[in-house]
Order: structure tokens, then C-alpha cells, then sequence
């Protein structure tokens, strides 16, 4: 088929403004490329502050039920007056983040040190902070079980007291702890490898729960504290530290260590950072949180401030004040909350119910972080392989699922290691934690510091007290906060050996890597951009838009994941007639937890995967003698990118291939809520799922008037003809009958809500058992090709919008 | 090992208190603008990017 368009396209000079580079190009004369749009903003959905609060507290808090027992355990009984300086100094750290995530929204550690010192320190935080993420994994995992081989024991010991048992039942907690943290670790690998949606409903939802626990926790705890007259810990003074051979660390053996003085105060604080662990996971939710994001980042931040420092500062304060000393560190350091229910005043009926509710909450919050270190950690490496610095070997996706699983497996391959090596103890894997969360912190701080004088522009907020002597301002909060995480990080160096020794080894390592990888690639990648500017005709844009691809209203968009199976593009080839209609090919960079919120045109590399995808395209519509659109958009969510370029490009047809995860209903029913959430103004179209053998489902997006069997157009005609019959019914029509039988039924549900929805019920098992599997949702194609809008192609009012479905 | 800490104190401990003085400022102007901040009004300004 010819293609008079395309044809007219060609030979042509173009001046086409490059927006995010904020530069004209002039693009000279070329022949036979294919016009490859790449936008530039990522296309999200987003979330409130309360959401986007839940996601860092399922991080932030988990931390609450190993932080206070590892603390007390390295300086003693003192240790929660530093949980609460911590948590206190945590919201300094925060609004260090805020001031970066003003700044670039998604402020994290890579991003703001690479624009402030420089590639060669960005790879070294990052090590940093790989450490961290990669150690968040098994922390959490091993406290979970911890949480879980404790309440087994000590429900086996009582009940083998009580009936009598010869023999008691135990666990080893550190061997059965490490074994429980792996099936975690494994469970979450392969829901991550089939690709995991991420949810801020799940988030949320743990955080309610785990909110009721938190609230019983505070007002039993209080409640116990007065009824018993429970003293305080000790004050945080150099004479009530008793540091343990361990957190003495390089120091144990030395004079020095005999006489820490305020030193020691240091070295305290230093063995409770712990407590503050995911606090970066701010600036990678940033991104995601709703208008005015801003105001409702510093809500987030509000919340989540009160919420750590009631949970993880006060309970680690009541922990103290309410079990005993003999069995506190000895028998509960890895589960303390559990000691803590277990040491309530109460009937000890109660008191196990809670301590169950404890562990279930727990398991929630804890699995949950295993998850969110895994999703963190590849978003991270997914985000420094886009900027080159990781082989593209780790970028190919999945062959089934799509999915960046060659870094998936390495991350957990990792998190698996470090909970083998360390056997599941809990103290171990805290002090090495410790390093990366410290060090991370340092160098986003110190970025940040030079950032001042390197960014002079204006920013959504500033760390406050700054001083103004003349033109110079001197950031003294910023300067403050600083100097407690370096001086902190160097201290810890010195007193967590374990952590110091494999951090800087896990760290100097995962820098050699990126360092040789980032050379390796260098040369490769200016390839692929030389390759991809000889085949195709690059054009970066800001957003997506008809102008950008030259296309008229009504296209179709296919999208197209994997080079070996295009039976999406074919089928679309073959239904579309591209004189009349154009046809877009969609490629959706996906942009994990760590993705960034905006890729710069300039910073776009192509993969050798895209690079095949994009040829291959290209050779399928050539062998159909048609003309294509390439379009890369970077996307948050697939569905939601999917919708937002079908808006954007007021387009009447979706076509996608049957997902290896999801049917194809599944796939028109995210579609449909994705075209949901988008604003107003907005277009319904046609969303086609093809599967493999070419037969092809149809589902309407948006408001749309149902498919109307024949049988129930007979039904129809059949009332009209009885009831036109009766006095007065002369003018009766058709569409009377359906007005009327709707009137009925909302009348019907509103009176009785479940006789209407069991009636409906049976209806629809009757049509789903007459019309067969799948049969409904064929859609007769005609010459005007996909699309039931393209022939009169218009936006919904927005005032009546009904539900989005897909029938 | 025993200068290097002694050396290492003497620096680090009077940076680390007056890091922390400054921090608690920090802290309470920070939360005092927050909620000056978020219990106002909305405005629809957003953060400016790079």
C-alpha cells in the first residue's frame, strides 16, 4: 500500500527546537529515516502527601523494631534518649531533602551530588547507598523473623509448662530467623522479576494497621509506665554510657577507650543512626506526590516526622521503662516490641493476643521493607544504567515479564549473600547497615553545601538559618547539619569495625564496577547514538503532542515492548490504512523507584535492546509498505503512559499485545482506571488487546454506548410492538423502552441495593453462559480501520462522565 | 592509634555540639514554618526545576 505521506515528508530541512536542551538544532536533509520522537517528561500518577507518607514510614518505621534493641545493646540503658535525638535531628536531614527535592524533584543522592561534585563522587554515594538499600533487604527480613521464631519459642516454653512436655520445642532464632528472611527475600525477588505493581494503596493500608498498633502500643505502654511508676532511662551522659566490646570497635583495646567522655556521646549517637534508616526514601517518593507538591512534600514530611518520632522514639523510650533489665537486651534485643506487649500490665491472655497482632504487624512492615529495598536498589542501578555508568547487559529486559530482572537478580543475589555470610544475626547486619545510611546522608548533605554557591537560583525552600553579610549568605542550618553527619560518619568509621570493613569493600567494589562499566560503555554507547542518528531522524521533546509527530486526530498507537514478537504491530499494520489514519509505535522507557523525574534530552542514551526494538519496528511497517511514528516516552506506570500519550495524541485506537502476566480484561480494566484519573479534557478510544495467534479483544475506554446483542434489540422491538399497542402508547419509541427500564432499575438499586445487584447477577451469568467466552468482545472491523471515535472524533464534556469500562 | 583518636576528639566533638545547636534551630524553625506553611492557604506556586 502506498503512502503518500510519508513520501511527502522526506527531503525536507527541518529547524526543530530541542526544548529541554533549551537550544536550536538545524537538522539537515535526510533521506529514508523514520522520525523518532523522544519525550522527555516522564508520565506519572500521582499521590497525595498522606500516600506518598505511608510509602517512607513502611521504610522509615520498620526500623522501629530492631533500631531501639541494637541501640541499647551497643551504649546501653541510655540508648533511647539518642533514639529520640536521632529522631529529633532526623527532621534537620529531612529538611536537607526537602531543600534538594525543591531543587530537582527527584532529589535523591545520585542527582544532586553528580550536579554538584561530579560523576566520580555520584558513583561513590551511590556505592554508599547501594550498601544501604542492599543491607535494608535483610535487616528487615531477619527482624521479621526474629519476631516470629521469638513468639514460637516462647508460646512453646509456656505450653510444654503448662501440659507437661517432655520436650520443649525450640528454634535457634539467628539460623531459623535467616531462613524466614530468605523465603521473604525469595518471594519478593519473584514478584519483582514478574513485575510487581507498586501500590500506595498496600503502603497505606499497612500503615493503618500498623497505626493501630503503634496507638495501642502508646496508651498501654503509658497506661503500664503510671501504673507501675516506671523511671526514666538514664540521662545521655558520658558516666551512664556502657559501650559493648563490639561498639567499641577499633578503639577496643586502646586508653582512649577508657576515658570517651563526650567523645562517647558522639560514639552513641553514632550507634542510633540506624534509627533513622529510609529517610532517602523521601526524595524518591517526591516525584510521585500531588499538586502543590511542594506544600504537600513538607505535609509528608510533617507526618512523617510525628509518626517516627512517636513510634520508634517513644516505644524504644516505653521499651525501656517497662521490661525488665534482665530480660531486656538478653531475651528481646531482636524483638523488643514483642517484649514490650509481653511486659504490659494486663491479664496475659491479652497480652499474647497482642504480641500476636505484634508479629503480625511486623511480618507486614518488615516483608514490606524487603520489597521497598529491592524496588529501591534496582530503581538506583536501573537509573545510573540510563546515565551509562552500568552495562546495558543489565538493562535487557525480561523475556517473558519485561521486567529488569538480570538487576533484580543481582540485587537479591546480594541481599541472599549478606543474610548467608551473616548467619542472621541481626547485630551484625545493623552495624554495617549503619554505614551506608550515615555515609548517603553525608554526601547528599555536603552536595547540597556546595550546591549554595554552585546554584545561585531560587529554590521552593532553604534549610533556614542563613545568614546575610552583604551579597554572601552563609548557610549556618545547613553548615550544622553537615557537620553532625561527617563528624558522625567519621566517628562511626572508627567504632563499627564490621561496618567500616565491609562497607568500604562493598562500597570500593560496586565504585570499580561502575568506574570500568562506565568506560566500557562510553564507546559503545556513542555508537548506538551514531547508529540510531543514522537510521532515525531523533527528534527530543518536552511532551508528547500531534505537532511533535506531525499526525492528524485519530491515529492509532501500538505499542511495542519486545523485537521478536511484533504481532501487535502486524496485526495494527494490517487493520490500519495509514493514508487515512496515522500510526504511532509506543516504546515506554520504564522508570523505576529510583527512575528520574525528567530525562534530559541530551543525557538519553538508546539501548541496544531499544535500538533492535526501533529497527525492528521500522522493518515490519516497511514489509507492509507503510509509514510509521516512533515514539519513547519515559513512564512511571505503563498503563497510565499509555493513556496520557493516547490524550495527548487524540488518539482513536490503543493496540497492545496480550500481557504474559495479565488477560486481556485485566489489561482493559487498568487501562480503563488509568483513563479515569486523567483530567479533564480527555477522549474515549478504542482499546484492542492482540494475542499471540492474531485474534483480537475490543474494549471501549471511557463513556461509550454499549454493544447491544441482537437478541436484546429483538427484545426490545418485541416491548415496542406489545406495548405500542396499549391506549395512548402511539408515540411510544424504541429508545422509551430502554429510558424506562433504567429509570426502573436505579430506582430499584436505590431501594434495595442488594436484591438489584443478585439480580443483575444472574443476568450476567445467563448472557456470559448464551454468548460463549470472549465472543462479545469482538468488534466487526470495517474499511475506516481501528477506532469507533475516528470517524467523528470528539472530547467528553467532562460533565457526565460515567464509569470507565471495558465491554 | 591513640594520637589519632585524641586528635580525632579534639576536632570532631566541638564540630559535632555546635553542628548539633545549630540542627536543633534548624529543627524548631523548620517545624514553625512547616506549619505556618501547610495551615495556610494553598498557593499555586510550585518548585521551580533544573
Amino acid at each position: 500500500m502506498s503512502d503518500g505521506s510519508f513520501r511527502g515528508r522526506k527531503y525536507r530541512w527541518r529547524v526543530r527546537s530541542i526544548m529541554a536542551a533549551g537550544k536550536q538544532t538545524i537538522v539537515p536533509p535526510q533521506s529514508n529515516r523514520v522520525r523518532l520522537v523522544v519525550a522527555s517528561s516522564v508520565m506519572l500518577t500521582f499521590i497525595s502527601f498522606w500516600r506518598a507518607a505511608a510509602i517512607v514510614l513502611n521504610d522509615l518505621g520498620s526500623s522501629a523494631f530492631y533500631a531501639g534493641g541494637l541501640a541499647e545493646e551497643a551504649v546501653g540503658k541510655a540508648a533511647p534518649w539518642f533514639i529520640l535525638g536521632v529522631m529529633v535531628f532526623a527532621y534537620a536531614v529531612r529538611a536537607v531533602y526537602v531543600e534538594s527535592c525543591s531543587m530537582f524533584t527527584r532529589g535523591g543522592v545520585y542527582r544532586i551530588v553528580k550536579e554538584a561534585l561530579g560523576g566520580t563522587f555520584a558513583k561513590v554515594s551511590v556505592s554508599a547507598l547501594m550498601f544501604d538499600y542492599v543491607l535494608t533487604g535483610p535487616i528487615s527480613g531477619v527482624s521479621a523473623g526474629q519476631y516470629i521464631i521469638g513468639m514460637f519459642n516462647d508460646l512453646a516454653a509456656y505450653y510444654a509448662l503448662r501440659f507437661h512436655w517432655a520436650v520443649v520445642p525450640h528454634l535457634r532464632p539467628d539460623f531459623s530467623s535467616a531462613g524466614i528472611a530468605i523465603l521473604i527475600t525469595l518471594y519478593f525477588w519473584w514478584q519483582n522479576t514478574k513485575g510487581i505493581e507498586e501500590s500506595s494503596e498496600k503502603a497505606l493500608n499497612i500503615m493503618k494497621i500498623t497505626t493501630v498498633m503503634v496507638v495501642i502500643l502508646l496508651a498501654w505502654g503509658i497506661f503500664t509506665v503510671v501504673h507501675r511508676g516506671a523511671e526514666l532511662p538514664p540521662l545521655p551522659i558520658p558516666s551512664n554510657l556502657h559501650f559493648s566490646s563490639d561498639a567499641l570497635g577499633f578503639l577496643k583495646g586502646t586508653r582512649f577507650a577508657a576515658s570517651l567522655g563526650l567523645f562517647g556521646v558522639l560514639m552513641a549517637f553514632g550507634h542510633s543512626v540506624l534509627a533513622m534508616s529510609g529517610e532517602e526514601s523521601l526524595a524518591q517518593v517526591n516525584r510521585e506526590i500531588e499538586h502543590p507538591k511542594l506544600k504537600n512534600l513538607k505535609r509528608a514530611a510533617l507526618v512523617i516526622a510525628v509518626y517516627s518520632f512517636m513510634f520508634t522514639g517513644v516505644c524504644s523510650m516505653l521499651a525501656v521503662m517497662i521490661i525488665p533489665d534482665s530480660v531486656r537486651v538478653h531475651v528481646y534485643r531482636d524483638n523488643l516490641i514483642a517484649g514490650m506487649a509481653m511486659h504490659m500490665a494486663g491479664p496475659e491472655i491479652l497480652r499474647i493476643i497482642f504480641r500476636g497482632f505484634v508479629v503480625v504487624v511486623g511480618f507486614l512492615i518488615l516483608g514490606g521493607a524487603v520489597n521497598t529495598a529491592i524496588v529501591g536498589s534496582t530503581g538506583v542501578l536501573m537509573r545510573i544504567a540510563e546515565d551509562g555508568v552500568l552495562a546495558d547487559w543489565f538493562r535487557k529486559p525480561q523475556r517473558k515479564y519485561g521486567t529488569s530482572y538480570r538487576i533484580i537478580n543481582l540485587v537479591a543475589g546480594m541481599q541472599l549473600l549478606v543474610i548467608v555470610l551473616t548467619h542472621g544475626n541481626v547485630l551484625i547486619i545493623g552495624e554495617a547497615y549503619a554505614f551506608g545510611v550515615i555515609w548517603s546522608f553525608t554526601f547528599n548533605a555536603l552536595a547540597m553545601l556546595v550546591l549554595r554557591w554552585k546554584f545561585r537560583g531560587e529554590r521552593g525552600s532553604k534549610v533556614p538559618l542563613n545568614l546575610r553579610i552583604g551579597k554572601t549568605e552563609i548557610p549556618l542550618g545547613l553548615i550544622s547539619v553537615f557537620l553532625v553527619l561527617l563528624s558522625t560518619a567519621i566517628v562511626n568509621l572508627f567504632t563499627k569495625s564490621v561496618a567500616t570493613i565491609s562497607g568500604v569493600i562493598f562500597a570500593g567494589a560496586f565504585f570499580v564496577v561502575f568506574t570500568l562499566s562506565e568506560r566500557n560503555n562510553k564507546k559503545r554507547h556513542d555508537m548506538t547514538t551514531r547508529q540510531m542518528r543514522e537510521h532515525f531522524q531523533l527528534e527530543h521533546q518536552d511532551t508528547v503532542g500531534r505537532d511533535a509527530l506531525e499526525i492528524r486526530p485519530g491515529a492509532v498507537v501500538v505499542t511495542m515492548r519486545d523485537s521478536a514478537t511484533p504481532f501487535a504491530l502486524k496485526w495494527a499494520l494490517t487493520h490500519t490504512n495509514t493514508d487515512e489514519q496515522d500510526l504511532v509505535v509506543l516504546a515506554a522507557r520504564m522508570m523505576g523507584a529510583g527512575g528520574p523525574e525528567y530525562v534530559d534530552a541530551s543525557e538519553q542514551l538508546f539501548s541496544e535492546h531499544e535500538q533492535m526494538l526501533f529497527t525492528k519496528a521500522v522493518s515490519v511497517a516497511e514489509s507492509f509498505g507503510k509509514h510509521i511514528s516512533l515514539l519513547v516516552v519515559p513512564a512511571g506506570d505503563i498503563f497510565a503512559a499509555l493513556v496520557q500519550t493516547a490524550n495527548s495524541l487524540d488518539a482513536a485506537a490503543v493496540i497492545s499485545g496480550l500481557s504474559s502476566k495479565l488477560t486481556a480484561e485485566e489489561q482493559a480494566y487498568h487501562v480503563g482506571q488509568a483513563w479515569e484519573a486523567l483530567p479533564e479534557p480527555k477522549r474515549q478510544f478504542t482499546f484492542y488487546v492482540i494475542k499471540p495467534d492474531g485474534e483480537s479483544l475490543s474494549f471501549h475506554i471511557g463513556p461509550h454506548a454499549p454493544a447491544i446483542q441482537p437478541n436484546e434489540v429483538q427484545l426490545v422491538h418485541r416491548l415496542w410492538l406489545n406495548l405500542r399497542r396499549a391506549p395512548g402508547m402511539h408515540d411510544l419509541h424504541h429508545s422509551d423502552i430502554i429510558t424506562y427500564a433504567l429509570t426502573r432499575m436505579a430506582a430499584d438499586f436505590a431501594q434495595n441495593k442488594q436484591d438489584t445487584l443478585k439480580g443483575l447477577q444472574r443476568c450476567i451469568e445467563e448472557v456470559s453462559t448464551r454468548r460463549g467466552l470472549g465472543s462479545s468482545h469482538y468488534e466487526e472491523m470495517d474499511e475506516t480501520g481501528p477506532g469507533y471515535a475516528v470517524r467523528t472524533p470528539q472530547r467528553s464534556s467532562g460533565t457526565k462522565d460515567t464509569k470507565s469500562n471495558s465491554d | 592509634m591513640e594520637t589519632l583518636t585524641h586528635i580525632l576528639s579534639a576536632v570532631l566533638v566541638p564540630l559535632f555540639f555546635a553542628g548539633m545547636v545549630g540542627s536543633l534551630f534548624v529543627v524548631i524553625s523548620t517545624i514553625v514554618r512547616d506549619l505556618q506553611e501547610i495551615f495556610t492557604t494553598d498557593e499555586d506556586i510550585d518548585s521551580p526545576d533544573l
